[in-house]
């Protein structure tokens, strides 16, 4: 009678099991397909950086520089110099493999290795290796009139402003610079910076420029995220910035409990990581646009007037009258008029468009960076 | 090839010793439509490159002279919006400051002398140029011991000196 009983328990017990290894199999492989995405879109923004910044430096005054530190995947990065001949033969395989490519990622079995514009080396190694530090490397651009000399540094030039995307020059580009520095930052700023790019009209227009400093900042988070401005300019300026990014972590149980705003104000995005991933686009829409919010909270918007704001406007609205777009009632205030029925400034969560007429006005924005 | 990496070199160095970009960070207080400067003080770093110049606010600096070194237009800092999501609605509002305290970043200038900080045509800021605030890390009391150490320098070896003679 017992062996009976056992029969069906041992049963459920290594269906138990299997399912569980299943489905750790599936979390597992998901986890490192999300990881290998995000190695991607690291390794292209590097890549895509360095060529900006070798365009650059191939047509500045001879001995111009510059200094840059990345974000990279791996232990450390390789460059090959393809004028000239190898001598470190631990990578001839690779580079006989991967004929075209010069930039090259440890582990190699690992990386997918890429080509950059072609670039010299100061180094008598070729290729030259750099360890990366905390996932980051320091490199320097030196111009040689009509070529530019790549010479990766060493650990200790590694400074606090880490370079995400560079898409050129810092006085022609919207330069955003990430603040938080807490455990998973990175991975954070990554999200925020790939939702906003997935958008139109940045999505068609790359002006801006992406930086993270790592070093922790934090701010007071009552209902809203109150930061000592002065401390936060002083740490934003190791970094080019118009735009300032704090990301104050939050549990979603904490959220749940006390729900926090996020916000804009005076060059300043303040993040609540807990919210959906796209309010930072709606706050982005805020410091970039001067786009008022269009859902409606009567409440809260004492002194706000529609003329202040080119998203709002009175009957027959106007403001974008030269646009094929509607007239809808409700943008902060009851009494005034909208573009669209949904958008990213009324509603973050349903939406992942700014609406024709927002992309208008950003787009006519945009046109102040190159 | 040696002598090219030499001469690379120390233009390199000769680059190095101008690159090195320096701003002011400017703490100001404002109060019911009047600002004063509370804080500053002089880094390494950038400044923002102002490409969109608007706003209901300027900003100038001035050399001792009265000339104007930088001047640009920004936004008072006194209207944030605030934003949540609270069971899949999207809320919030504007909340607007009649006092608080901000920070602006401008480029360094060793021979700044004052800065003035204007609302509409309202001057609501203005520190006058008697001082020089752009040297960097040397404050008035260091300036002045060192000063006084050189003249009470001279004044002994002039006194020893005399001493030898007679």
């Amino acid at each position: 009678m017992r062996a009976q009983a056992s029969i069906p328990t041992v049963f459920i017990f290594v269906i138990v099991v299997l399912v569980g290894a299943l489905l750790l199999w599936v979390g597992l492989s998901r986890s490192k397909e999300l990881q290998a995405e995000k190695d991607k879109v690291q390794i292209n923004d590097f890549v895509n950086s360095m060529n900006n910044l070798i365009r650059m430096y191939d047509i500045k005054a001879p001995g111009s520089f510059q200094k840059q530190v990345f974000s990279v995947p791996g232990e450390y990065v390789c460059f090959y110099d393809k004028e000239k001949e190898i001598n470190q033969p631990e990578l001839g395989v690779w580079t006989e493999r991967f004929s075209d490519a010069n930039v090259f990622m440890a582990p190699f079995d690992t990386y997918v290795p890429r080509h950059a514009e072609q670039f010299s080396l100061n180094s008598s190694n070729n290729p030259s290796c750099t360890a990366s530090q905390n996932g980051k490397i320091s490199l320097m651009f030196v111009s040689l009139g009509n070529r530019t000399l790549v010479v990766p540094e060493s650990a200790a030039e590694i400074s606090d402003c880490v370079t995400l995307s560079y898409s050129g020059s810092p006085d022609t580009k919207i330069d955003m610079v990430f603040v938080g520095g807490y455990e998973g930052f990175e991975k954070d700023v990554g999200e925020y910076i790939e939702e906003l790019r997935a958008i139109a009209p940045f999505r068609e227009n790359n002006r801006l420029n992406f930086y993270r400093i790592d070093r922790p900042f934090s701010c007071k988070i009552v209902e809203i995220i109150e930061c000592d401005e002065y401390e936060l300019k002083k740490l934003a300026s190791e970094c080019p910035h118009d735009g300032i990014v704090v990301l104050a972590e939050r549990s979603k149980i904490a959220e749940f409990i006390n729900p926090v705003r996020s916000s804009s104000i005076g060059g300043i995005i303040k993040v609540n990581t807990a919210d959906n991933p796209r309010v930072f686009s709606h706050e982005f829409g805020h410091f970039f646009g001067n786009l008022a919010d269009e859902y409606v909270d009567e409440g809260y918007y004492a002194g706000f007037e529609a003329d202040q704001f080119p998203n709002c406007d009175v009957m027959p609205c106007e403001k974008w009258s030269h646009v094929s777009s509607g007239c809808i009632r409700g943008c902060s205030l009851q009494k005034y008029f909208r573009s669209s029925s949904v958008s990213l400034m009324r509603d973050y969560i349903t939406s992942d468009s700014f609406g024709v007429v927002n992309e208008e006005i950003l787009k006519e924005k945009l046109r102040n960076y190159r | 090839m040696a002598l090219k990496k030499t001469i690379m070199l120390l233009m390199m160095i000769m680059v190095m010793q101008t690159a090195a970009a320096e701003v002011f960070v400017f703490k100001i207080h404002y109060k019911d439509g009047g600002a004063e400067v509370v804080d500053r003080l002089v880094k390494d770093g950038f400044a923002p490159d102002r490409n969109i110049d608007e706003g209901d606010a300027s900003f100038e600096m001035f050399d001792t002279n009265g000339n104007i070194l930088e001047g640009f237009r920004f936004a008072l800092p006194l209207r944030e919006f605030v934003d949540f999501s609270e069971e899949g609605i999207v809320k919030g509002g504007v909340i607007v400051y009649t006092e608080r305290d901000f920070g602006i970043v401008v480029p360094y200038h060793a021979d700044a002398g004052g800065i003035r900080i204007t609302h509409s045509s309202e001057i609501i800021l203005y520190e006058d140029m008697r001082e020089k605030f752009g040297m960097r890390g040397m404050g008035l009391g260091i300036f002045l011991g060192i000063a006084f150490g050189l003249i009470a320098g001279a004044i002994g070896v002039f006194l020893i000196k005399r001493m030898r003679k007679n």
